[in-house]
């Protein structure tokens, strides 16, 4: 009697060769007395030698160039390079877009953010270059011209004598802003040339603490205080303009 | 490197003839064997010095079939889903009797497929097919018994035993 009885993974085994030569044994002895399953498992064996005997055939394969190793290399790198240059290309792009969308930014945001001044400029066009237009206020005395400005703008306001400059008040006019009512105060030189003073309520640009801004051939200068802005609009070749900045920052 | 290419080349034959088998159609064989071989390439550095390469290589090729079958199905369903046509299936053991090893192999799932070329012909160990065909030995062992039950049937008409007696 043989004590082992072989699984049928055992048998599967046999049939692949993979036993050692005890089980091959225990296995044989089996099939000797098992006429059903030596049966079976040489069905399994010609089964197998057949495959393999048709397979050989199957390795008979007419070469295909484009497997060889060394050409499947360069076609890898190749592609590993046109993605390396796509994925350079992308970031290129994007960086590019980046700058030029931050650029854009600035220029839109510069767009947006008023000119300072301009109101300033454009008082000076309406009310100093317009010759025949007379000032809505004629020149006053200078205490007259102090009450009305003092009173048009809510503040205090002195103005300094300009004569030491060759400049004498000719006038003044109230405009309304958005913030409230804003005056020009034009004074005119010796040769008739015009520079006008404007105040006008507002708090001081967030960007600037004063400068100025060249518009053609006119010069403006301005400056911040107290909630007010202030400047000095006239001919950019007027020689003594920063002089007379001067003295209306220490009067005003 | 290049010793690598050639280790390729010498087993070359062996993948072009399983991705024949699976595929059963020379061009898409030769495709599978193309991508199975540049993954291999691309992979080489990141493998594990010890381990059969063959057995690496039919299990890149293998895993590559199933994915690429995958596709082909969605699409297959896509289509269905359009022009309400239903994708022909070849129907396994189906109609008479085969007339070589091969033609009767062609008739068996692909999972069984595999894994009588694997073992049978090429020659890899249980757990090494295991590994290839991404499944635990033990179903290995009830795949393969099922397998060449149906090729026996498919050869010869003939019938297994259900199961196997106990030997007193």
């Amino acid at each position: 009697m043989t004590p082992i009885s072989p699984s049928e993974e055992m048998l599967h085994a046999y049939v692949d060769g993979r036993l050692d030569a005890g089980d091959r044994q225990v296995v044989e002895a089996f099939l000797a007395r098992s006429p059903d399953w030596a049966r079976t498992v040489a069905g399994w064996k010609a089964d197998a030698e057949r495959l393999r005997a048709e397979c050989a055939g199957a390795m008979l394969l007419p070469p295909n160039p484009r497997l060889e190793p060394a050409v499947l290399r360069r076609g890898l790198q190749a592609r590993m390079r046109r993605r390396a240059a796509l994925a350079a290309s992308l970031l290129l792009t994007a960086g590019l877009g980046g700058v030029l969308g931050w650029q854009a930014r600035n220029l839109s945001l510069a767009a947006a953010r008023p000119q300072p001044m301009a109101d300033a400029v454009q008082a000076y066009r309406v009310f100093a270059m317009a010759r025949p237009h007379p000032p809505e206020v004629g020149a006053l005395t200078p205490t007259g011209m102090h009450a009305w400005l003092s009173q048009a703008l809510g503040r205090a306001t002195v103005l300094p004598d300009l004569g030491a400059h060759g400049f004498r008040l000719l006038g003044a006019q109230l405009v309304p802003t958005d913030a409230g009512a804003a005056a020009v105060v034009i004074y005119e030189g010796e040769d008739s040339r015009r520079i006008a003073f404007y105040i006008r309520p507002g708090g001081p640009f967030p960007t600037e603490q004063g400068g100025t801004r060249r518009d053609g051939a006119l010069l403006t200068q301005y400056w911040f205080r107290d909630g007010y802005r202030f400047a000095l609009v006239g001919r950019a070749d007027d020689p003594n303009s920063a002089e007379i900045v001067w003295t209306l920052r220490s009067t005003v | 490197m290049h010793e690598f290419d050639e280790h390729l080349r010498a087993l070359l034959p062996r993948l072009r003839r399983f991705a024949l088998q699976l595929t059963r159609e020379p061009a898409s064989a030769d495709d599978l064997v193309q991508t199975c071989l540049e993954r291999a390439l691309s992979r080489w550095s990141s493998r594990q010095p010890d381990g059969d390469l063959r057995a690496w290589l039919f299990t890149i090729l293998y895993r590559q079939f199933l994915a690429e079958r995958r596709r082909a199905r969605r699409f297959a369903r896509l289509v269905e889903l359009f022009t309400g046509a239903e994708a022909a299936e070849p129907s396994p053991e189906a109609g008479t009797m085969a007339r070589s090893a091969l033609d009767a192999l062609a008739r068996l799932p692909v999972e069984q497929r595999a894994l009588l070329l694997l073992v049978g012909v090429e020659g890899l160990s249980y757990q090494e097919a295991a590994e290839a065909l991404g499944v635990p030995v033990g179903t290995i062992m009830s795949r393969l018994s099922r397998a060449r039950g149906a090729l026996r049937r498919l050869t010869e008409g003939d019938i297994a035993p259900a199961a196997l007696r106990v030997v007193p």
